[in-house]
């Protein structure tokens, strides 16, 4: 990655070893430096030792509740953190994400899609791609001259609709929160807000998606919220 | 009710008992006087004694006395002679006092001997009838529950009590902590008296340990075999039961025991019968199971160590095919271990609804979107009417519901047949979401078994658990839902789901 020959430090806190270590391969492959930790405590330890650039959390420790964790964590520092996490406990992801996690995955999960998360949080956590014109697929989204165009098109959208995109730009390839979407937007986290904004999601679609009904762009996140992805050309 | 021929007996007389004796003696006197001079005094005092006998009958022992002497002074006064005057000079007259005494005497405590005997003939035949009611009550219950429930309204209606009830644990020897009857009486206190009086329930069966602060009795209840449970007993203000009720009592926490037991005895055999059921089922489900869970495991070991092989790593062409082999058969591990563990959730009773408002059509495309890999191209038709309204769901659980439905029709149809998706009000409130498919169907008789838990065509290729639309219908059913099967038009099957809608939300979403 860009940032000259240092390579990018990832912290691993995952009490399965044969994870670890498969882990390890993976990212070690894409030019990463790779801790390990098998436990919460050697997690923070690491984390104060080694000063790594993202952390992706298990969230099934065998000593320590990950939310708990990633309290702590969050007191002094705001390095990017993962969270890993199983099938079924939306509540837990969502309870993640607003306790400070980045992101999260859920297991099994494929490399693919792992290394575009890092990727993806690592770039917002350097802000290294602040710039003002942003590209995914066929869909341009100009934040300076507030355009969105699609194929060279540009497309309507209504004021929200455009916060909306806008905010999910910024944000590209995150997952965001209904009650992250409902602050940003309307000031206001409260769950009234989660109705009227599946409906502009909804409206959204059917002006930057190719096929509503199997959106590319704009994805939900069932019982978490959206996520924006960034496709190539 | 020949019983009730002496209705208020008592030993003592009441006032009313010397008013009948005065009266009686007075009218006897009053209607004899007259004819004393033609039927003669003698005749007369026999009448007396006549009239002190029948009394007997009536009245209480010292009125009957009282009767006696009134008569002989009346006797006397104003039938012999010298009448008005009370001298005695024969000795007739003498005996006749004395007879008159005796015959009361004698009269009144043989009658009150036999009332005596009577009324505990009676009191006993009223226990009797009282427990027979209350055994037949207790008889007719047919759960712990019940027992315990015509158990309290017993004791309520005849000893004006509120009981607590605690069992023993079903394994270990101390008291479940979860109390029958009347909750207000459950403290940890009453727990602790009960459980160390079960602890020692052997040693005295009928003297109730009285716990002072709240006044309660306990008493354990034991059957031949063994100790029960306990039975704690409020009663109402100063209502202690007196000696001989308290026989009636202790039959009844006998049969309140006895009933119990029986109840306790029925629940073990049923959950043994469960046992006995639930692993046949088991043999049938590891079955078909681990076929399932072997073939993506061989595939998946056959695929590495195809992989390890010095040719293949060499042909780029080959390793990607072994790589798709590998991303499918894990694929099918994964959507295999999913539905078990749904299952397993849904038997349990632990599956919570996340409810959320969530867009039909949202749910659809991350339904599609999950099966991208087993779709393969094949073409999906999606029709959704315009402006469905949200609905409050659990969008996730909704998904697998779903995406085992569609499963079902990739798995069972040619892969170059088409699978439709579609959406609509099957009726006002009432969302449907069908998928058809363009396979041959499913004979008429067996489309309602689709849904039975590990219930399989007969004849349909190998693969699959029989889960899938089983989960489906539990996870459709939790949202009040159903799910129907049928032969469609087409030919094919189709499954529809049909979603209740919270009405309000359809305006609240036109409002925006």
């Amino acid at each position: 990655m860009e940032k000259a020959k240092n390579k990018f430090k990832v912290l691993i806190v995952d009490d399965e070893p044969q994870i670890r270590r498969l882990l390890r391969m993976t990212l070690e492959m894409n030019d990463y430096w790779v801790y390990e930790a098998g436990t919460g405590k050697d997690g923070l330890l690491s984390i104060t030792m080694n000063h790594p650039d993202i952390v992706l959390l298990d969230l099934g420790l065998p000593d320590e509740d990950g939310i708990a964790l990633l309290h702590r964590l969050r007191e002094w520092s705001n390095l990017p953190v993962i969270v890993v996490t199983v099938r079924d406990d939306e509540k837990i992801k969502v309870n993640a994400l607003d306790s400070g996690a980045d992101d999260y995955i859920t297991k099994p999960f494929n490399t693919g899609e792992l290394l575009a998360r890092i990727r993806v949080a690592i770039r917002h956590s350097l802000r290294l791609d602040e710039s003002p014109v942003f590209t995914s697929g066929k869909m341009k989204v100009d934040m300076t001259n507030r355009t969105v165009t699609i194929n060279d098109q540009e497309i309507k959208l209504t004021v929200t609709e455009y916060s909306l995109l806008s905010l999910f730009s910024r944000n590209a390839g995150k997952v965001l929160t209904h009650s992250f979407i409902s602050q940003k937007i309307w000031s206001n986290p409260y769950a009234d807000n989660a109705q009227i904004l599946r409906v502009h999601i909804a409206q959204l679609r059917k002006k930057i998606e190719k096929d509503p009904s199997v959106p590319e762009l704009l994805i939900t996140e069932p019982g978490v919220g959206y996520r924006l992805k960034i496709l190539s050309e | 009710m020949s019983f009730r021929f002496f209705p208020q007996y008592s030993e003592r007389s009441g006032l009313r008992d010397y008013f009948v004796a005065f009266i009686s003696t007075s009218i006897t006197a009053g209607i004899c006087f007259p004819l004393a001079s033609s039927i003669g005094y003698q005749t007369v005092g026999l009448i007396f004694l006549m009239i002190v006998s029948l009394l007997s009958l009536f009245l209480g022992r010292s009125a009957l006395i009282f009767a006696a002497i009134l008569n002989f002074i009346v006797w006397n006064f104003f039938f012999i002679t010298p009448l008005y005057t009370f001298r005695v000079h024969s000795l007739h007259d003498l005996i006749a006092l004395f007879a008159n005494l005796i015959v009361a005497i004698v009269g009144s405590t043989l009658i009150s001997r036999i009332r005596k005997s009577q009324i505990t003939l009676l009191k006993s035949q009223e226990r009797l009838t009282i427990l027979h009611t209350f055994l037949e009550s207790l008889n007719n219950a047919t759960s712990i529950k019940e027992v315990v429930k015509r158990a309290q309204e017993g004791l309520r209606k005849n000893f004006k009590a509120e009981i607590i009830i605690y069992i023993k644990e079903k394994t270990g020897s101390g008291l479940s902590g979860k109390s029958f009857g009347n909750s207000e009486l459950h403290s940890d206190l009453t727990y602790d008296v009960a459980l160390s009086l079960f602890r020692e329930s052997y040693k005295e069966l009928f003297t109730p340990l009285i716990e002072s602060s709240s006044g309660m009795h306990f008493y354990p209840l034991v059957e031949p075999r063994k100790a029960i449970g306990v039975i704690g007993i409020k009663f109402s203000g100063d209502n202690r039961p007196e000696e001989d009720k308290l026989i009636l009592l202790k039959s009844f926490i006998a049969q309140i025991a006895s009933a119990l037991d029986r109840e306790i005895s029925i629940d073990l055999a049923k959950e043994k019968e469960i046992s006995i059921e639930s692993e046949k089922l088991f043999q049938t489900v590891l079955n078909s199971v681990s076929h399932e869970l072997r073939t993506p495991i061989s595939i998946i070991t056959a695929a590495v160590s195809n992989l390890n092989d010095e040719r293949t790593s060499s042909d780029p062409d080959l390793r990607r095919q072994i790589g798709e082999e590998l991303e499918f058969a894990s694929d099918r591990l994964n959507y295999l271990v999913e539905n078990i563990l749904d299952m397993s959730r849904i038997e349990s009773g632990f599956l919570k609804l996340n409810l959320q408002y969530c867009d039909i059509s949202d749910l659809i495309g991350i339904s599609i979107n999950e099966l991208k890999h087993n779709l393969m191209g094949r073409q999906v038709k999606i029709c959704i009417e315009e402006k469905l309204p949200l609905i409050h769901a659990d969008i996730n659980l909704l998904k697998q519901a779903l995406i085992n439905v569609l499963h079902n029709a990739m798995v069972y149809t040619p892969s170059d047949s088409p699978i439709m998706i579609s959406s609509f009000f099957s009726a006002p409130g009432k969302i449907a979401i069908r998928v058809s498919d363009f396979g041959t169907g499913v004979s008429p008789e067996l489309l309602n078994r689709l849904f039975d838990k590990f219930y399989r065509v007969p004849g349909s290729k190998s693969g699959g658990t029989g889960l899938g639309l089983t989960i489906t219908k539990a996870i459709v059913e939790a949202h009040n839902g159903v799910v129907l099967a049928e032969n469609a038009d087409q030919g094919g099957l189709q499954i529809t789901m049909v979603l209740n809608m919270d009405i309000q939300n359809g305006k609240s979403k036109e409002q925006v």
